[in-house]
């Protein structure tokens, strides 16, 4: 986790665009705490896990889609609705709040 | 006023420099005249806070609830209702200091210290007046390297629960300045090297200056573990084998077990 701190840092400082998933609440059993977090830049590369596997390629979908809109959002990732859910060990629900860093895209319209 | 990005840098060093540091972030808004999402201040355990210019009157509640989540040492939510509009969620966000090792005096103990404790993934940081011995070429692998006067470098240092004061400097003197200033803050650990004669002394003359008996009965001095360490890296095998049993509550013997009845020759 701390990795992922000292990462985002890092990407603040030299001004790098990038979206932050943080896991706020959690219910049931859930894989990670609230504060958990993952970046995703615009290129679709991920740093840090929320979870590993567990709802992790939702939260990437709308964090690319936040990225794209520059706008925060919030969402609720349920684990207990997995079709997979046998094989996996997390059967509850999370809240995470994805949020945009650094400078917004300059569209030319 | 600074922008969001600002607020989230500053919480972030904070964080690396270990200090006690709350995050509160606006993650859900019904819109004006309340703050938006994204919206955010941070908030130290001293006091000091800085916040986003968008959040307006909510500053001072949300600075509140930082410093509730900072003495609980928990990351949650907190909602805010009201009859007219969606409630305002932030989240608090509080980041558990990494263990930290602060090496009072670059030597050979205080080198072999600073790397033993990095290999036990402790956050190190070491100091010393010398600035030829606090040097990152001697200290490749420590967090923080300060060349400075010793009592001014570890009072700028931020030091809590998490971390463990090591004194090992050149001289006495230099010891007992900084043993006065450690033994009555908030550290998990304090430990001072010296003979058990010096030692002695060092503690009668604290106790003489009015330092309270209870936090000279925390010193754990002389330092370390009685493993019969003669070398810097075997005294620093016994200081980190101490610093680790205190971490972990064990007894610090031998974990041999003891002889069956009836084997003994």
């Amino acid at each position: 986790m701390r990795e992922t701190y000292s990462e985002m840092h890092r990407l603040l400082r030299l001004g790098q665009r990038f979206a932050v998933a943080t896991v706020i609440a959690s219910r049931g059993s859930t894989p990670r705490k609230p504060g958990a977090k993952m970046l995703i830049m615009p290129d679709g590369a991920m740093v840090g896990t929320i979870g590993g596997g567990c709802g992790e390629a939702d939260v990437w979908q709308e964090a690319m889609e936040a990225l794209k809109k520059d706008r925060p959002t919030c969402m609720i990732v349920d684990l207990t609705e997995d079709p997979e859910a046998e094989d996996r060990v997390c059967g509850g629900q999370m809240d995470v709040f994805i949020e945009v860093m650094g400078p917004p895209v300059v569209r030319s319209q | 006023m600074p922008r969001p990005e600002k607020i989230t840098g500053e919480f972030l060093e904070a964080v690396e420099r270990g200090e006690e540091v709350a995050l509160a972030t606006v993650v859900s808004s019904p819109g004006p005249p309340l703050p938006a999402v994204g919206e955010r201040v941070v908030v130290w355990s001293h006091g000091r806070r800085l916040a986003s210019a968008g959040l307006g009157g909510w500053e001072e509640t949300l600075a509140e609830a930082g410093q509730h989540a900072l003495a609980e040492r928990r990351s949650g939510t907190v909602t805010y209702t009201s009859e007219a509009n969606e409630p305002l969620v932030a989240f608090l966000e509080v980041v558990e200091p990494a263990p930290t090792v602060v090496v009072i005096g670059a030597g050979h103990v205080g080198q072999a210290v600073a790397r033993l404790a990095k290999m036990f993934d402790f956050r190190v940081v070491v100091v010393d007046d010398r600035p030829d011995f606090a040097s990152r070429e001697r200290f490749p692998t420590a967090d923080q390297v300060i060349a400075g006067e010793f009592l001014a470098a570890l009072r700028s240092l931020p030091i809590g629960p998490t971390t463990y004061v090591v004194l090992v400097t050149r001289g006495h003197r230099h010891d007992e300045v900084c043993l006065r200033q450690a033994a009555v803050s908030p550290a998990a650990y304090v430990g001072m090297i010296g003979s058990r004669r010096r030692v002695r002394i060092v503690l009668q003359h604290l106790a003489e200056d009015g330092v309270p008996a209870e936090a000279l009965a925390r010193v754990h001095s002389p330092i370390g573990l009685d493993i019969g360490a003669e070398t810097p890296e075997e005294i620093a095998l016994s200081i980190m084998a101490e610093i680790v049993k205190e971490k972990r509550g064990g007894t610090g013997e031998s974990m041999k077990l003891a002889s069956p009845k009836g084997a003994e020759a």
